[in-house]
């Protein structure tokens, strides 16, 4: 069998070939209801000063 | 929807009417490829929602979709779909039950006896998958490697070898299909 042969029968036998996915509307509300996280950089390493409890006393 | 951390910082940005509008052709022009794709690599029960977080991925990631964005498209989905398949064997591995085969070969769908189905179906999974990529999802062989990360070269010396060896693969089958029919239709013929 000849491969450029056995490729086009290979494209024949799609599984999806006769599938026609619809576009889904609601799906695509869904999708874009949902949050898109910030792209500004956070910076993680460092707690508000009233997130970290009292200071210690000064030795 | 903008919303602030506890910190003072913005977590969440509303979407600018361009980002809509960008996101929902990309949405209505891909649809169908991505879902294409995946139904190829999936049962039909879990493709929906593969192809759902495929799209959710692409608007919370949108400034990152490349100006062509179909091969970036496929390698999420495919990122999807490894992971839905990690987590499945996960809960497996845990005791848990779930369906038996997740990743379903989707040409096990075609009839069973069709020598290019079963021939497809004789080779590597590695070889499958790059016929797929190449005939069915019908990528040029630059974005097949991307989307298999592999470098174009590797591609190329990977999809001449899986299209010899299906093709060697058919052939054998038809070959040993000719003596099976001749044994079927001589008993007629000797008693015609």
């Amino acid at each position: 069998v000849n491969p450029d042969d056995a490729i086009r029968r290979l494209r024949e036998v799609d599984p999806v070939r006769d599938f026609e996915p619809v576009v889904d509307d609601g799906k695509l509300g869904w999708i874009m209801a949902r949050p898109r996280p910030s792209r500004v950089p956070q910076r993680r390493d460092r707690a508000p000063r009233d997130e970290v409890g009292p200071e210690l006393p000064e030795a | 929807m903008s919303q602030l951390g506890p910190s003072g910082h913005l977590l969440y940005v509303t979407p600018s009417p361009a980002d809509a509008a960008r996101f929902e052709a990309l949405y209505r022009e891909h649809y169908a490829d991505v879902a294409r794709f995946v139904h190829r690599r999936t049962e039909p029960s879990a493709a929906e929602a593969a192809v759902a977080e495929t799209f959710a991925i692409a608007w919370r990631r949108l400034d990152d979709v490349p100006r062509r964005p179909l091969p970036w498209l496929f390698v999420v989905a495919r990122n999807v779909l490894r992971g839905e398949r990690r987590a499945a064997e996960r809960y497996r591995s845990s005791g848990g039950l779930t369906r038996e085969r997740a990743p379903v070969e989707a040409s096990e769908l075609v009839a069973e006896h069709d020598h290019e189905t079963r021939a497809f179906l004789s080779l590597a999974e590695p070889d499958r998958e790059t016929l797929r990529l190449v005939v069915w999802d019908g990528l040029g062989h630059r974005d097949a490697a991307h989307v298999a990360g592999a470098t174009l070269a590797t591609f190329t010396l990977r999809a001449s070898r899986a299209r010899r060896r299906f093709a060697a693969e058919l052939a054998r089958l038809e070959r040993a299909a000719v003596p099976a029919q001749r044994a079927t239709s001589q008993p007629q013929e000797a008693g015609a």
